[in-house]
């Protein structure tokens, strides 16, 4: 850590050392160790013992874990577009003036999960909840398609929308950092508000949208998990059992350790490449733009 | 000026840390050698249960009472509140290697403990103990508690499926009462009597009956029929519920819904517990094990009583039953067992009977006023003792908790879901429903195909046969 | 506006309906005889106020930690270059990849070869990391904002990392920090998973396990549950009212990115 012009900004990576041990220590250490004991039978109580690739082979045939891993996917493919529709589309309207309007659209993401998932499982009530009630109010007598699987993982995607906050502040900070100047030029050649938005919002915006796209789908796999074991349970007939749930029954309710671990490296590949998808289309689309 | 401020800090931080790990930490303090003069520092035994307060206020009186007579422990409750919950925290405290002393289980669910051998088996203790005999036991609990032949953990109540009825609602709606030795068809009649639509608006006001669509639920109705669950309840490898006795049962259950409409929709019971209705007076009758009664007793006003289950072919009802089980790793084991046998002996079985909460598995308790207190609610308690008569139990293998979990999702679809063309069960009952001939297939398919009984026979079989053929072969020494 | 702060009302008016009533059968704004008895309740069936505390000191701890850690490894990201940068700005890359669910079972192996299950440290390890490399992201991105000359020139003082951070680095990404204290406090403070796999005992409730068994009280208890999270919710909407000025500002230039 000696200080010297040239050398001492690269001096400065001693400050990441706690980070980067607590990293190797949190995750790293335990993602290793997941994958070496996908390949054994291990309970927490006896020794681990190993079994090949038993407990893959037994993924495929496994019709919950296949069931899991759809909804996760499904999940993701409803909630991540539409939560950042929702939060560009606030962001664009809100980018000036409004901080009371910001601060409500940003106060849902403060909520914690729990009181959050209670909150809406009293919102969902399929009776005497306020949003039965007032669906009554207005004539809809029939509630009970909440107690339908796709009635549930609408509501699922519904309540992740609300909370798009940070989404939401990001997207905010990226258009205010667009030139002022371009709008003004395009408002001068007559370009409608659709043009404005396709011609330069959109494509300026993009790269950060599409990071904050693979940020949200490795989001949505952990913020299901609360309201999924809190207001439905996996159900109805699994239909919100999502691939951490279903990871977390294995492993905490049947100590079946070594399983849930292979399935939480099916679980990080299948994000890796949802995410490396997502960069690669990025990737072409900036080329095609360029050439 | 920087500089101070970060000392502050980390003192500031180094204090909270040491409060807060303090508060978080379980046992951490050391065995402090006794001082001269004053007595040791009390022995911590941690009991880990679950139940709503109305539970937990009587266990807690439970645990005072132990302490003022054994200054030496102290107990540390862990209330949890939900069953699910419950199982998930000693999986993980027992992986965590932090299990609590001792905790209360039902006979379902304990033996995935007793297989990864985690359990300290009680047995031993119990026949050293000269507070406790095992013969003085009810013999249908303790059975229940034996693994591979050892007894594991002892019981602490016997308590059977009962129907819960509201007095004053069966007075108003003019219905009588239920008869000691009712039959299905008195059942059905007196549940249809109570389901009233009041003022008319199409949704029904008060619902004769309800149950949790579970397969525990349902195990006593195919038993009453002549049938079965499993096919060896001490080494279950098949489901049984394909067999001509169980289908009837599961007739009468589906017809209950669908064809008398006596049990609330599942919109209903998805908007409002089985218990809140009971205790609204919206509900004619409920079945559960003894555990609801300090809950209803707390309920003010409330007029109810408990009646046996209706019989058909045969009397039957189901055990539910918790013991006390002691973890191996636990490093106060005397002083845990210590708080055992004051907890099921005379005095504590006595005063957790008289908070209503169980059905004392020790025979002279529940044969005594404690038990049987004519002051309190429910005036017919007896009705538990002579159920005790035609109890039968579910399996208690390691998986049994496993299979119930997958099954009862099952159960649940297939009682709400009524086929797309509507029932074809009809007031009478008939064997016109066709038997399955095929397995597999989606609930959807099956119900189809009109196989709307059969299809939970199918469906669990499917769903459960892995996990019953991933058990151990037993018989082996 | 109306739709995002419509839960939050719904859930403040439903906690004021006295307990133990037949639920509602119309849309009510504010139920009748409204009070705080649901409130009385709450605290009663469950320790809140013990949980209450220990999910204060949790945050007291996690939340400086988190900005201290974040805003090193934030500075050494945008400090560095070369391979340097490369290995830091892949492992934060690679932390941002990973979904906390992945490694919730390992962590809980690691923690209890440790021996460490059954106490707090594994609820405020992961403040040791920043909190979430969000975070580190967030630091970097501000701090490299920041003109070089200002470390420069410290440098040639004889400054050594740690002095830098402290005296220019830091004082001049004040808004960052007010965001990455919110967020991290948000974090720690709706923390539901970790102290329900690691803690045990009435004594070691934090406020969101608090709020799950209160749970079981099932539906006519409805404002009781409503209450309790009000309860729970109330803290971190007063966090967030704190510090929105800092990153939700009007003007172009302010905002939590540091500009």
């Amino acid at each position: 850590m000696k200080p010297g012009a040239p050398r001492g900004r690269e001096a400065m990576v001693w400050l990441a050392a706690p980070f980067l041990v607590a990293a190797a220590l949190l995750v790293g250490l335990p993602a290793l160790l997941a994958l070496g004991l996908a390949f054994t039978e291990y309970d927490a109580l006896s020794a681990p013992r190993f079994v090949g690739v038993d407990h893959f082979l037994r993924l495929w045939d496994d019709p919950l874990f296949w069931t899991a891993l759809g909804n996760s996917l499904l999940f993701a493919a409803m909630a991540v577009p539409l939560r950042l529709a929702v939060a560009l589309g606030l962001a664009l309207l809100l980018h000036r003036g409004g901080r009371l309007a910001r601060s409500a659209v940003f106060l849902p993401t403060v909520v914690p999960d729990i009181a959050y998932a209670l909150l809406w499982l009293w919102l969902l009530n399929p009776l005497y909840g306020p949003l039965a009630l007032a669906l009554k109010a207005v004539g809809v007598a029939d509630t009970g398609w909440l107690l339908t699987p796709w009635g549930a993982r609408g509501a699922l995607v519904a309540l992740t929308v609300f909370q798009l906050g940070e989404v939401f502040v990001v997207l905010l900070a990226a258009r205010r950092e667009l030139p002022e100047e371009l709008y003004e030029l395009c408002e001068l050649e007559g370009g409608g508000a659709l043009t404005v938005f396709s011609k330069v919002t959109l494509p300026l915006m993009a790269p950060t949208l599409a990071l904050l796209a693979a940020r949200d789908v490795v989001v949505s796999l952990q913020t299901t998990f609360v309201p999924a074991l809190v207001i439905t349970q996996g159900g109805p007939r699994y239909a919100t059992t999502f691939l951490p749930l279903y990871i977390y029954q294995n492993g905490f309710e049947y100590l079946r350790l070594g399983y849930a671990s292979a399935m939480t490296w099916v679980m990080f590949l299948v994000t890796a490449a949802m995410v490396a998808a997502q960069l690669w289309v990025l990737r072409g689309w900036r080329a095609s733009k360029e050439a | 000026m920087a500089r101070t401020m970060t000392k502050r800090w980390t003192a500031a931080l180094a204090l909270a840390g040491a409060v807060l790990l303090g508060g978080c930490k379980r046992e951490e303090k050391p065995p402090e050698p006794a001082k001269p003069g004053t007595a040791a520092a009390p022995t911590e035994v941690t009991l880990q249960l679950f139940g709503d307060p109305a539970e937990v206020e009587g266990y807690r009186q439970l645990i005072s009472a132990f302490e003022a007579k054994n200054p030496d422990v102290k107990v540390r409750l862990v209330p949890i509140g939900k069953q699910k919950d419950h199982m998930a925290k000693l999986t993980t405290a027992f992986s965590g290697g932090t299990p609590p002393d001792l905790f209360l289980i039902n006979y379902r669910r304990f033996a995935q403990f007793a297989a990864k051998d985690v359990l300290e088996p009680l047995g031993p203790r119990l026949e050293k103990s000269t507070v406790l005999k095992e013969r003085d036991f009810y013999p249908q609990a303790v059975e229940a508690f034996r693994y591979d032949g050892a007894l594991e953990c002892l019981p602490q109540n016997v308590s059977s499926l009962v129907v819960y009825w509201n007095r004053a609602l069966f007075q108003r709606l003019g219905v009588p009462p239920p008869k000691p030795d009712w039959t299905w068809d008195d059942f059905r009649k007196t549940a249809q009597a109570l389901t009233r639509d009041e003022n008319g608006d199409g949704r029904m006001d008060v619902h004769g009956l309800a149950f949790e669509p579970t397969l525990s639920r349902l195990a006593p109705f195919i038993w009453q029929a002549g049938g079965d669950i499993v096919d060896d309840v001490n080494d279950p490898r098949h489901m049984q519920l394909l067999n001509e006795p169980a289908l009837e049962a599961l007739r009468f259950v589906l017809r209950l819904q669908r064809v008398f409409k006596v049990t609330p929709s599942l919109e209903e019971a998805k908007s409002e517990n089985h218990e809140a209705r009971f205790a609204a007076g919206r509900l004619g009758m409920l079945l559960n094990s003894r555990r609801l009664v300090p809950t209803l007793r707390a309920v003010p006003d409330l007029d109810w009583d408990v009646a046996p289950l209706p019989r058909h072919h045969k009397t039957a009802t189901v055990l539910h039953s918790d013991a006390y089980c002691m973890s191996r790793a636990s490093k106060a084991k005397d002083a845990a067992f210590r708080f055992v046998e004051f907890a099921l002996g005379s005095t504590g079985a006595e005063l957790v009977a008289r908070g209503g909460r169980t059905v004392p598995s020790l025979k002279r308790v529940a044969e005594s006023p404690a038990f049987l207190d004519p002051n309190q609610r429910p005036a017919s308690a007896r009705v538990f003792l002579d159920s005790i008569l035609s109890i039968r139990r579910l399996p208690n293998v390691a998986v049994w908790n496993e299979v119930e979990t997958r099954a009862d999702v099952i159960v649940e679809e297939w009682f709400y879901t009524v086929p797309p063309h509507g029932t074809q069960l009809t007031e009478s009952d008939s064997k016109e429903v066709r038997p399955g001939q095929e397995a597999g297939g989606s609930m959807r398919r099956l119900l189809r195909q009109g196989n709307e009984v059969n299809a939970l026979g199918q469906e669990v079989t499917e769903a459960v046969q892995g996990i019953l053929d991933s058990a151990p072969k037993s018989g082996t020494p | 506006m109306v739709l995002f702060l419509a839960p939050l009302v719904v859930m403040l008016t439903g906690s004021l309906r006295p307990p133990g009533l037949p639920p509602p059968r119309g849309v009510e704004l504010l139920p009748e005889g409204a009070g705080l008895a649901a409130y009385a309740a709450t605290f009663e069936l469950v320790p809140f106020g013990r949980a209450l505390l220990n999910s204060v000191l949790l945050a007291a701890i996690m939340v400086p930690l988190s900005v201290v850690t974040a805003s090193w490894a934030g500075l050494a990201l945008a400090q560095t270059s070369g391979w340097r940068w490369r290995t830091l700005a892949g492992a934060v890359l690679l932390l941002v990849m990973v979904p906390a669910t992945a490694v919730w079972l390992t962590r809980f192996a690691v923690f209890k070869v440790l021996g460490l299950t059954g106490t707090a440290v594994p609820l405020i390890a992961p403040a040791l990391m920043g909190g979430s490399p969000l975070f580190v992201l967030l630091y970097a991105v501000a701090f490299r904002r920041l003109p070089q000359e200002l470390f420069e020139a410290a440098r040639l003082e004889g400054a050594g990392p740690l002095r830098l951070w402290r005296s220019i680095a830091l004082p001049l990404v004040r808004p960052t920090t007010a965001a990455v204290a919110l967020l991290a406090f948000g974090l720690s403070w709706s923390n539901f998973i970790d102290p329900l796999l690691y803690l045990s005992g009435e004594d070691a409730l934090t406020a969101p396990l608090a709020l799950h068994s209160l749970e079981l009280l099932g539906s006519t208890q409805w404002p009781v549950l409503l209450a309790g999270a009000v309860v729970v919710t109330l803290p971190a909407v007063l966090a967030f009212l704190g510090a929105q000025r800092m990153f939700l500002g009007e003007e172009r230039g302010s905002g939590w990115l540091g500009r």
